[in-house]
């Protein structure tokens, strides 16, 4: 990020600004932008699976507010805004209006993790994916939090439900991410990327690790609460599970958290599997036209965040698709599905994925 | 096992490719208050009480409807005649009660109702649907 | 029911979760409520308390003339009101003689048949819409709404028909509407296709619904179980075949069976009897093109009917056996009527189905019994 950095040192030091404020307010610009281009891109991102949703099921979706319905989420943001915060008389509330934020927070934080290009990446991390598998354990506690203060048995099973389903998907998941790192050698984000670019689109490691790819999928759909596995939400049945009791901006905390985390796992699968920012493309637009540092800098940015939204967007379609055709699976089902089949068969690529780095098989 | 497998596998396949179908199909949403469908000439929609030319009521006050009515729509027809042998007829109808099962209009002497296309009628006052003529 | 509270290993009481599903639960399809008794997620008992959309529709009659009791019988069951109507106006006819012409009854059959696709169409959509999946329902109800705009075309409205009238119907089935029938069911085999792509092997939706809810034929039975449920569970009987009412014994059609019983089994039984009541829609069709005839027995009064006796009708309906029996005095207004329907029943059978079951199992069983409030409280 250098291109920026450096007229804004230089802005700073003109207008004598102490190097302090000036530094921290870096961190501060910075975190607000991503912060800012998370809500935005969960605000599309709600939109766009509504629309899709309506073009699967032959409707025509949200299409009043604004052209083609395009500021339908903002005028649901800001009804939830200027909705009365109710609270259960007989909730705990203390707990009550902690939960959103225990499950809002960690997404926030993880998204600081995400490497959108070689040069924007808030915190660097060498130990990257194990953050990520551990910051992302915590909305669960939330969502837990959320089921036992609201004190509704419907919000209570939901809760049971969704640690029920943390520990059926998580350890297949981390199995999948852990062939990534072997395959890498690391556990940074900026590293595995760079690994995955050695040989352009053949290194991409969803090719040697295509079981992993697979598992890690499927339980980043659990872990996203999204149909087929949509069980502690399970509006048919438990009339949408720990958000029972809900309303106005704690509801719709929860929401874009749901949604944020959708976002961010889908980046996180594709800059493990899928290559990240890197072009699939032999030839970069940077390399042809850029001709001064400055601009080459913001061309080679832009183009690995497109790219880097492209991968995550086309999976985010997977998700909305399989969504729309899926049955909701049943609890007791789904731990039974992960610890008899995703497991071993995450364990099995994992094997794999060490074979082929440890015999030297894998010539790329 | 491995045959349920893959049968299993087959049609995860074709149910994503299905639902994709879809998405190139016609559209079923109807904006309903700016666009609105046609009905057929036989939709039982509200029920007018027919005028001849002379603004004078086809109903004779026969009180037939009334006899065949399921749920209390008609509430009153009063018969009134004049000296000079002129009918007066006071047609009362609730709309909130009519159920538009069609009995008074098939099983009228006179043809004096019958049914119109309209059916959009909701109101916040309940006896703004008490119709009288 | 189960004791409340009972001890466990350390001697800590244990007490059951008792809730309470419905009245206003997204998958009781109606206003049923369900007292349930859950340990952990598994059902401990299930007492269903019906009668909240009870409306009197069998006192009702009794201070109503035949006539003005014949538009009330659509809303014993709103989602097959052909089939009511059917149930009542026969019962009428076998009381007081009157003849039905053969193209009346042959209206009368194609009606009912195409309703009995609106009505497995609608319960095939809400029932997945129970087990989670979000699109069926919009392709069912899209095939859904284009019989009842021919229906609304027809009759004047898309639920309450009121179409039969005593010897007959109320007009004829014009050419338009019968090219429009056609071409509906022309297309819908093709429809049936889809919903079973998207279905039939699915690995999620068979975990659902396989070897769930079994209904063993003796079970079935002893609990009067009728129509699509008691055929999924073996038992071949089909008041279309066994006692042809109307024109059925005319018509080429098979009754389809199964023998598992469970959720799956009625599944395939209602797509199965989705087809049948295609085909036969088409020869009534074929008939309605090539002959014609009187659709109403035009020397009935409707006004007039004042029958002595006792009759019932027995009506095959999407839900089960519909029995409609009219006592009747000799005036203007019937003594009694009294009404049996499929739901009622199959919603008796709850505690048994879902004792020790998933919570999640609720809706999947319950669903699969294809229960209609309306027609449970009448």
């Amino acid at each position: 990020m250098e291109f920026v950095i450096q007229p804004y040192v230089e802005f700073m030091i003109e207008h004598k600004i102490p190097y302090v404020l000036a530094f921290s307010m870096w961190y501060v610009l910075e975190f607000l932008l991503i912060s800012v281009f998370l809500l935005i891109a969960v605000l599309i991102f709600i939109l766009a699976e509504r629309k899709l949703l309506a073009l699967f099921t032959v409707r025509k979706g949200p299409n009043r507010v604004g052209l083609g319905g395009c500021l339908q989420t903002v005028a649901d943001a800001i009804k939830l805004l200027f909705k009365e915060d109710l609270v259960p008389e007989k909730a705990d509330r203390f707990l009550f209006g902690l939960a959103p934020i225990v499950v809002f927070a960690p997404v926030m934080f993880v998204w600081t993790l995400l490497p959108f290009s070689m040069s924007i990446l808030p915190v660097k991390s060498d130990v990257g994916v194990l953050f990520f598998m551990a910051v992302m354990l915590i909305p669960v506690m939330g969502i837990l939090i959320a089921g036992f203060a609201s004190r509704n048995k419907y919000s209570l099973l939901a809760s049971f439900r969704a640690v029920v389903q943390l520990i059926s998907y998580e350890i297949p998941m981390m199995f999948a991410s852990l062939a990534v790192v072997v395959l890498s050698g690391s556990m940074s984000f900026i590293d595995i990327v760079t690994e995955q670019y050695k040989y352009g689109l053949l290194s991409w490691y969803v090719f040697p690790s295509f079981l992993g790819f697979l598992v890690f999928f499927i339980a980043s759909l659990a872990s996203m609460n999204r149909t087929p596995f949509d069980l502690h939400e399970a509006e048919s049945e438990l009339i949408s599970g720990h958000t029972v009791e809900y309303s106005g901006m704690k509801f719709a905390m929860f929401y874009m958290a749901e949604y944020a985390a959708a976002f961010i796992i889908c980046a996180f699968a594709s800059i493990m599997f899928l290559g990240g920012y890197m072009s699939p493309l032999p030839i970069s637009l940077a390399d042809l036209f850029a001709k001064s540092e400055l601009l080459y800098g913001i061309v080679l940015t832009c183009e690995q965040i497109f790219w880097l939204v492209l991968k995550t967007c086309l999976l985010l379609f997977v998700v909305i698709w399989i969504r729309a055709t899926l049955p909701r699976m049943r609890t007791d089902k789904f731990a039974e599905f992960s610890w008899k089949y995703l497991l071993p068969i995450s364990v099995v690529n994992l094997l794999i994925v060490c074979i082929i780095k440890l015999g030297g098989l894998y010539v790329f | 096992m491995f045959s349920d497998f893959f049968k299993g596998l087959k049609s995860l396949f074709n149910g994503h490719k299905t639902v994709m179908k879809q998405a190139f199909q016609k559209r079923v949403t109807l904006e309903y208050p700016e666009k609105k469908r046609d009905v057929s000439d036989n939709f039982r929609g509200r029920i007018e009480i027919v005028k001849d030319e002379n603004d004078k009521l086809l109903c004779i006050g026969c009180g037939l409807c009334k006899k065949v009515c399921p749920c209390n729509g008609v509430i009153n027809i009063e018969k009134q005649t004049e000296e000079n042998g002129k009918l007066h007829i006071r047609y009362e109808r609730d709309e909130a009660q009519c159920i538009y099962c069609g009995n008074c209009v098939e099983n009228c002497p006179q043809k004096a109702l019958k049914f119109t296309k309209e059916y959009e009628f909701a109101t916040d006052v309940k006896s703004e649907l008490r119709k009288i003529v | 029911m189960l004791a409340a509270k009972t001890k466990d290993w350390f001697g800590m009481t244990k007490e059951l979760l008792k809730i309470n599903i419905g009245l206003q639960h997204p998958s009781t399809h109606g206003v049923l409520r369900l007292i349930t008794e859950l340990d952990g997620e598994t059902v401990k008992s299930v007492e269903p308390v019906i009668g909240y959309l009870h409306r009197g529709m069998e006192k009702l009659a009794e201070s109503r003339t035949y006539l003005q009791y014949l538009p009330m019988v659509d809303r014993v069951d709103y989602l097959s009101g052909f089939f009511c109507q059917e149930a009542f106006c026969s019962a009428v006819e076998k009381l007081s003689d009157i003849e039905v012409p053969e193209r009346a009854k042959y209206i009368r059959c194609l009606l009912m048949e195409l309703n009995r696709i609106t009505s497995h169409l609608l319960w095939l959509g809400t029932y997945l819409m129970d087990l989670g999946a979000s699109s069926p329902i919009f392709y069912a109800f899209r095939e859904r709404e284009m019989i009842l705009r021919i229906f609304e075309n027809l009759t004047g409205q898309r639920m309450m028909y009121n179409f039969h009238v005593f010897g007959g119907v109320k007009r004829d089935l014009s050419a338009e509407i019968l090219d429009e029938i056609e071409k509906f069911l022309e297309i819908f085999p093709e429809k049936i296709k889809e919903y079973e792509s998207i279905l039939t092997d699915n690995p999620i939706f068979l975990s659902r619904t396989k070897g769930l809810g079994i209904l063993t034929k003796n079970v079935a039975l002893n609990y009067s179980i009728t129509g699509a449920n008691l055929r999924a569970s073996g038992l071949n009987t089909d008041f279309r075949k066994q006692k042809p009412y109307l024109v059925y014994d005319k018509l080429d059609f098979e009754v389809s069976t199964e023998t598992a019983g469970d959720c799956y089994a009625r599944y395939l039984v209602r797509i199965a009897e989705m087809k049948q009541s295609q085909r036969i829609a088409a020869q009534c069709v074929d008939y309605l093109k090539n002959n014609s005839g009187e659709f109403k027995n035009s020397s009935v009064n409707p006004l007039a009917i004042k029958p002595q006796g006792e009759a019932s009708s027995f009506v095959e309906a999407p839900r089960g056996l519909m029995i409609c029996t009219v006592t009747a005095d000799g005036s203007e207004k019937p003594y009694r009527v009294k009404w049996r329907t499929g739901s009622f029943y199959s919603v008796q059978i709850l505690p048994e189905l879902l004792k020790d079951r998933n919570f999640a199992d609720i809706m999947a069983i319950f669903g699969s019994l294809d229960v209609i409030l309306s027609e449970v409280d009448r």
